[in-house]
C-alpha cells in the first residue's frame, strides 16, 4: 500500500469519526428531557397494561382511554416545545431507513400488546379464546407486556429521538 | 445534523455549529443551489423563522458519501 493510499484511508477514518461525533451531539441536542421520556414510557406501559386487562366497560377501559388521551397530549406538547426550540419533527421520518425503523417499532409494539392481551384473555376461563394460545394462563402477561413496551419506548426515545436511524458511538 | 431530523431552524443550526450568520448562510446557499438543502421561510408563533431540511437528493448524496468513506476504511 502506498503512502498516498494510507493517507486517504486515514482521512476517510477521520471524516467518519467526525461524522459519528456530530451524530452523537445532534442526538443529545434533539433528545427530549428525561422527565418527558419517563412520562411517555410510563403512559405507554399503563396503556399496554389497561389494553391487556380491559374487559367491556370495567375500570381498566377507563384507564386505557385516559392513558391514551394523556399520551396523545404529551406527544403534542413534546412536538410543540421542540418546534419552539427550532426542531420540527415529521410524523414519518424522511429517509428510507427511518421509515423502516419506525415500521419495525410499530410492529414490535403491536405484537407485544396483542400477545399480552391474548395471553391475558385466554387465561380467563370464562372468556377463553378459540384454540390454544401459546402462553395462555400466564398471570403475569399484562405486567410483562407493559414493562417491555415501557422500557422499549424509554430506550428508543432516548437513543433515537427523531425516529431516524442514526449510527451512534457505542460508548455514548 | 439535518440527516437526523426533519427540519431545523437556521438559528439552532448556527448555535450548534458555532458559526456566524454569514458563514452558515454562504454554505446553505451553495447547498441550496446544488439542490441538497431546502430553505423555507415561515411565520411561526408570530416570528419569521427560517427552516432548513435535506432534500431527497441531499439525503442520497450524504448517504452515498458516508458509504464511500466506509468502503475506503474497509
Amino acid at each position: 500500500m502506498t503512502d498516498e493510499n494510507q493517507a486517504t484511508i486515514a482521512e476517510a477514518q477521520s471524516a467518519l469519526e467526525s461524522l459519528n461525533k456530530i451524530g452523537n451531539e445532534t442526538i443529545s441536542s434533539l433528545r427530549p428531557p428525561l422527565w418527558l421520556i419517563t412520562m411517555l414510557s410510563l403512559l405507554c406501559g399503563i396503556f399496554t397494561f389497561s389494553f391487556a386487562v380491559t374487559e367491556g366497560e370495567n375500570h381498566w377501559a377507563l384507564g386505557m382511554w385516559l392513558s391514551g388521551i394523556s399520551l396523545v397530549l404529551l406527544v403534542l406538547f413534546a412536538r410543540y416545545s421542540a418546534r419552539l426550540l427550532g426542531v420540527r419533527g415529521l410524523v414519518f421520518p424522511p429517509s428510507g431507513s427511518g421509515k423502516v425503523f419506525l415500521a419495525l417499532q410499530a410492529l414490535f409494539y403491536a405484537v407485544v400488546m396483542f400477545v399480552g392481551r391474548g395471553a391475558t384473555v385466554s387465561g380467563r376461563p370464562e372468556i377463553r379464546l378459540e384454540g390454544d394460545f401459546p402462553i395462555a394462563d400466564l398471570p403475569l402477561a399484562p405486567y410483562i407486556a407493559a414493562v417491555i413496551v415501557s422500557l422499549s419506548v424509554a430506550y428508543l426515545t432516548y437513543k433515537y429521538p427523531t425516529n431516524e436511524w442514526v449510527q451512534q458511538d457505542a460508548s455514548k | 445534523m439535518l440527516s437526523a431530523s426533519g427540519e431545523l431552524e437556521f438559528k439552532l443550526l448556527r448555535e450548534q455549529l458555532d458559526v456566524s450568520d454569514s458563514v452558515l448562510s454562504k454554505h446553505i446557499k451553495s447547498l441550496e443551489e446544488a439542490g441538497y438543502v431546502a430553505v423555507a421561510k415561515r411565520r411561526d408563533f408570530g416570528h419569521r423563522r427560517t427552516w432548513l431540511s435535506l432534500t431527497s437528493a441531499g439525503r442520497g448524496a450524504y448517504t452515498e458519501h458516508v458509504n464511500e468513506l466506509r468502503e475506503m476504511v474497509g
